[in-house]
């Protein structure tokens, strides 16, 4: 091995870091090269050396001059907001009476500023008054107030029973047969019965109608039937049910009479029918009415009214 | 946090004294290594979130110690190493460096011995001194070494060896005698 392999090797031997078998190959060559005997005394002498110099104390205050050099950090943002959560209640709570005083007003303000907000339906109001404003409405709202009435009673199968209100529906029509047998073969009871009975036929059919559908309805109903004649063609004015032995001729003998007077005949469902016709031909029509069968629930407004003007729309039911 | 300073500030302090005394070999002189120092753990300080607890925070130090030593000397080059006039290049120290039986006049050359390791330390390359310096002054493991100075530990051994053997050939004049 030569003496320049073995110098490479000096410190691996000064640390004891060798196999047995390099480190004796060291120990021989040394042992015969005086050279290499030299180069590893300086490289121990070196390594000594170094190993001897003196370690330095840290200078004083050195820990205290870095923490004065260290960044002052901000809180963060999670910091901030605990440290917001948990202000004082003598500032908190002021403030957020304030913001509860602001949101109030805009409300206010919010609901003052739009009429429709004011004028919305209310969910919970009672039937009784209901049917009293009902019967204080204007006539020009009494057909829209109807139909919210009426869906409203639609939406009612939870307080009043299907079942229940096709019961009274059958109770009501019965007693109204009973009464009709007991007038005899006169002409439809609006006609017949006095101005002068204890209540208009108008209240006795809207009371028996609430009966029939619940309150809601029934002042629907009433309302749509006091509606005045002609206030709109695109909804029927008042309901006729007819008993006939022959639902279908009638139907055909319906739309003769119509189109005679000038009219229009629709058939919204099975049964009823959407009669229009000129006010002053009511009487006419009513007239060609009675000889097709029994005129059953006749509306208590004559559509003969003297002063009606413009078209009438009537529902037909027709009942075997 | 004033909880984050002040277990920092007891970091600094168990670890001072070595990175203070890493710097002053490396630059061989003490305001410059005390300022090196301060600066060494404010970055550590700025770093502390990203240290993994798989090296010691003792070699992590080391590393941030010889990166920003590479640093400054490549920015300020020799200008911060300091070379001590002290020693006579006639004197023959060397010899009397291991003997602590020493006179007062041996002493004297210890000491003078001393400075001139460290200016022939300081002629060293940056690589070269810092591995001399961590391995037989500070006494590291070679796996602490190849952790602190990020190289492989045949590198180290390697490198450590030419380190050595060159500055024993600076020191031949003085160890010859």
């Amino acid at each position: 091995m030569q003496c320049e392999d073995i110098q490479e090797q000096l410190s691996a031997y000064l640390e004891d870091a060798l196999e047995a078998g390099a480190r004796r190959v060291i120990e021989d060559h040394l042992r015969e090269c005086a050279g290499c005997r030299t180069e590893l005394t300086l490289f121990r002498r070196t390594v000594a050396t170094l190993r001897s110099l003196e370690e330095l104390e840290a200078p004083p205050r050195l820990a205290a001059a870095v923490d004065r050099r260290l960044p002052t950090r901000g809180p963060s943002p999670w910091e901030r907001l605990a440290s917001w959560l948990f202000i004082p209640l003598h500032v908190k709570v002021p403030l957020q009476a304030v913001a509860l005083l602001l949101v109030s007003l805009g409300a206010v303000y919010l609901y003052r500023s739009a009429p429709e907000l004011a004028e919305a339906p209310r969910p919970s109001v009672a039937p009784e008054s209901a049917s009293r404003d009902l019967h204080a409405t204007g006539p020009a709202s009494a057909p829209e107030e109807a139909d919210r009435l009426d869906r409203a009673a639609r939406a009612r199968p939870a307080e009043e029973p299907a079942g229940r209100a096709e019961g009274r529906a059958e109770m009501r029509k019965e007693r109204t047969m009973q009464e009709q047998e007991s007038a005899g073969a006169r002409a439809p009871r609006f006609r017949q019965e006095a101005p002068a009975a204890a209540k208009p036929q108008t209240e006795i059919e809207t009371q028996e109608k609430r009966e029939a559908f619940g309150d809601t309805a029934g002042a629907a109903r009433a309302l749509r039937k006091q509606a005045p004649v002609g206030a709109t063609s695109a909804s029927p004015s008042a309901e006729v049910i007819l008993k006939t032995s022959d639902p279908a001729r009638a139907i055909v003998k319906i739309r003769e009479i119509v189109g005679a007077l000038e009219g229009k005949v629709d058939e919204k469902e099975e049964g009823t029918l959407i009669v229009t016709i000129p006010a002053k031909a009511s009487a006419r029509f009513f007239s060609g009415l009675k000889d097709l069968g029994t005129l059953v629930s006749p509306p208590a407004e004559s559509p003969s009214a003297p002063s009606s003007e413009g078209p009438v729309t009537l529902s037909i039911r027709l009942i075997p | 946090m004033a909880g984050d300073r002040e277990a920092f500030t007891a970091i600094v302090e168990r670890h001072q004294r070595r990175i203070f005394n890493f710097m002053y070999r490396m630059v061989g002189d003490r305001p410059t290594a005390e300022d090196l120092t301060q600066e060494v753990f404010l970055r550590a300080y700025e770093a502390l979130p990203r240290f993994r607890k798989a090296a010691a925070l003792s070699t992590w130090l080391y590393r941030i110690a010889h990166n920003h030593c590479l640093n400054v000397l490549g920015e300020r080059g020799r200008e911060v190493v300091m070379t001590p006039a002290n020693g006579s290049p006639d004197a023959n120290p060397i010899a009397l460096a291991a003997d602590p039986g020493a006179s007062a006049e041996q002493v004297l050359e210890q000491r003078e011995l001393r400075a001139i390791v460290q200016e022939k330390l300081n002629e060293l390359t940056p690589e070269h001194r810092a591995i001399l310096v961590l391995r037989d002054i500070q006494g590291l493991s070679y796996d602490e070494i190849a952790t602190a100075l990020h190289l492989e530990g045949g590198t180290v051994r390697s490198r450590l060896h030419r380190a050595r053997m060159e500055l024993k050939e600076k020191l031949r004049r003085y160890l010859e005698a």
